[in-house]
């Protein structure tokens, strides 16, 4: 087990490289000078200089790359040419509202979608499963920038229960983190909730069907101790792999809900650097997503060999 | 005799579907006395299963059951589901054919062992721990306390099975079905099980149904057999007097089915096996008359495309030995 988790590391560190190759090179990519390109034609040359001097972009391209990763590695992903900040500070400035965001939207997904899924799958052909699967079908349809106006214009709006917009830190004010949490983490979480609940459908109408259920039954178990041991405990397995997918695609940053909630989280910050040209923090955002699909991929395939104790991980042969 | 532990009597199983309803049990009578070993056989697809799965409700709710079975006093059919799951694993233990996939991978054999014991009381954890181990020595299964931990996959296939076994008596139940329980083990592991289920037999008086294809276990561990052809007994008796005067063609045929291993006759002039031709008929088409007769040898007589045979004593035996023919040995007719 440990091996394996070493050689998985190892493994992604091997990717992690490659993206980084690739955010590098977006530096390269830009047509002319990128400083110029962020700064504009009428940029004052004191401040051109000292961005360009600063960014090392006078190097060689492969001294720029040894340096930039170099520094990276220990965090260091340079200056915001907007800002002056460091990127790395921007990064962890947004990280919190992120978190927030991705796991509650996560939670309102599984909250939709294992007992609609389950409900669905117990009955088959039935009007729960027909609501299941429409809803399901506008779930994904619906466009989350759509859906969140619809939420503010209601439960903001209209109603007034709830925040239009904004983030408050959790270290702050928990109630009023959460009550601003709400409105956006049903507008990310819908359409993965969507996709998950013919996930689960499909899991537990599979789990339902195996031996192992029949025999629970034949020990004269109560039917919720066979749904729960069973059926939902068996059909958890494979839904860990999707909703471990569905978890790193909103830790990545779910722009247009953050842009329409005004929520200062990654998806936003990276957004604002392509439309400012900032490329430090372009490039730093994007290796960071590249890390946090790598981790939750680790941890999903970790957590396997807990949830099902007939896969272990050798090293390979 | 004393009154029978299981009695069924004229149960009929149907599943709704979309080419109407699949009858695969017709009128299936039969009784276990405690103590005593019932065989049911007949080839995939004769309802011996369902008629099984049938009496503690665990059919899908597409089947339709009708009939009568008493169990130790009580009615089953028709009961709720509440007092159906009392009498599962308490009253009636299972054992299924494949014990690959009738134990849950991802949980150990303690709890799956355990939740057959929480079912009908309340035990502490300790409590499940000594007597889950208790129910693997029982059921031979050596250094019981290691194996509790273990998952189904880390055993072999005839210990899976033991396990099957010792779930199955965990509630300690009056009656073991055991439904092809030996199907999928190989033989040396089959002769194993059966001698482990005859022992626990003897041990806790049990009335044992083996519901099973193999026409050699029957021999070995039967009392009294019924054979199921297309959901109906086509013939019962005591295994005897059915391994020795068949009356019913189809009997005849499953008999003749079977290889003689130890034919003293040099191989060119021993008997060839005998095959039946045709296979058993659509649950949702049966034939009119005698579910058999487009496949039977004899056919004697005119009635048997159009009306079932009754179930009748065979003339010269046992008055138990009954069979569902026009037909019988000696060109009797038994349908008279």
């Amino acid at each position: 087990m440990t091996r394996y988790a070493l050689r998985r590391l190892a493994q992604s560190i091997a990717v992690l490289l490659g993206v980084s190759v690739l955010a590098f090179a977006i530096m390269q990519l830009v047509p002319g000078d990128p400083i110029r390109a962020a700064l504009g034609q009428q940029a004052d040359p004191a401040t051109y200089e000292a961005l360009r001097e600063r960014a090392g972009l006078d190097d060689p391209v492969p001294v720029q790359f040894v340096t930039w990763i170099g520094n990276a590695a220990v965090g260091d992903f340079g200056v915001s040419f907007r800002s002056g900040e460091t990127v790395l500070s921007l990064i962890l400035e947004r990280l919190p509202a992120t978190l927030s965001l991705a796991v509650a939207a996560i939670i309102v997904a599984l909250l939709i979608a294992i007992p609609l899924g389950t409900l669905s799958a117990l009955n088959p052909r039935k009007p729960v499963d027909w609501f299941a699967s429409l809803s399901s079908q506008a779930g994904l349809s619906v466009p989350d920038f759509w859906l969140g106006i619809m939420l503010i214009l209601v439960f903001a709006g209209t109603l007034g229960w709830l925040p239009s917009s904004g983030y408050v830190p959790l270290t702050e004010d928990p109630v009023e983190w959460a009550r601003h949490l709400i409105l956006p983490a049903i507008a990310a979480g819908v359409s993965s909730g969507a996709i998950l609940t013919r996930f689960v459908r499909s899991s537990v109408l599979e789990s339902l069907g195996q031996d192992h259920v029949r025999t629970a039954r034949a020990k004269g178990m109560r039917a919720r101790d066979v749904l729960t041991w069973h059926v939902l405990r068996n059909a958890l397995v494979p839904l860990v792999t999707v909703g471990g997918v569905q978890l790193a695609y909103l830790l990545s940053g779910v722009v247009v809900v953050e842009y329409v909630f005004a929520w200062p989280g990654l998806g936003q910050l990276a957004f604002q650097a392509v439309e400012s040209r900032d490329y430090p923090v372009l490039q730093g955002t994007v290796l960071l997503f590249a890390v946090i699909f790598l981790l939750v991929n680790l941890v999903v395939d970790l957590a396997y060999a807990r949830l099902d104790p007939r896969i272990t991980y050798r090293s390979a042969r | 005799m004393t009154t029978p532990l299981l009695a069924v009597d004229d149960l009929h199983v149907a599943f709704r579907t979309r080419r109407g309803p699949a009858r695969v049990v017709n009128g299936l009578s039969f009784e276990l006395h405690p103590g005593r070993t019932l065989a049911v056989v007949g080839e995939s697809g004769s309802g011996k299963s369902v008629s099984s799965l049938a009496l503690l409700g665990l059919l899908p709710g597409t089947a339709q059951v009708r009939g009568s079975a008493i169990f130790d006093g009580d009615e089953l059919i028709g009961r709720s589901e509440e007092e159906l799951r009392k009498v599962r694993g308490a009253g009636i233990g299972v054992v299924f054919q494949d014990p690959m996939t009738s134990l849950n991978p991802v949980l150990t054999i303690e709890r799956q062992i355990g939740e057959a014991l929480r079912a009908h009381e309340k035990v502490s954890d300790d409590g499940i721990r000594s007597r889950a181990a208790e129910l693997l020595t029982e059921v031979g299964i050596p250094d019981a306390s290691a194996r509790l931990r273990a998952f189904p996959h880390q055993l072999s296939g005839g210990m899976r099975q033991r396990v099957m076994i010792a779930i199955a008596l965990a509630g300690n139940p009056k009656v073991l079905i055991a439904d092809e329980a030996t199907t999928a083990l190989d033989v040396t592991v089959q002769a194993q099980i059966l001698e482990l289920i005859e022992r626990l037999q003897d041990e806790h008086g049990m009335g044992v149904v083996w519901i099973t294809h193999d026409l050699g276990v029957v021999a070995g561990i039967a009392d009294h057999v019924v054979v199921m052809y297309a959901g109906r007994c086509v013939e019962e008796g005591a295994v005897d007097e059915l391994f020795g005067r068949p009356a019913h063609p189809y009997t005849r045929g499953l008999l003749g089915a079977l290889p003689v291993v130890d034919d003293p006759r040099p191989a060119r002039e021993r008997d060839e096996l005998v095959t039946m031709p045709g296979l058993p008929p659509d649950p949702a088409a049966l034939p009119p008359g005698c579910a058999f007769h487009p496949r039977c040898p004899v056919r004697a007589d005119a009635r048997c495309a159009t009306e079932p045979p009754p179930l009748a004593p065979v003339p010269g035996s046992a008055a138990a030995h009954r069979a569902a023919t026009f037909y019988a040995v000696g060109g009797v007719s038994s349908g008279e």
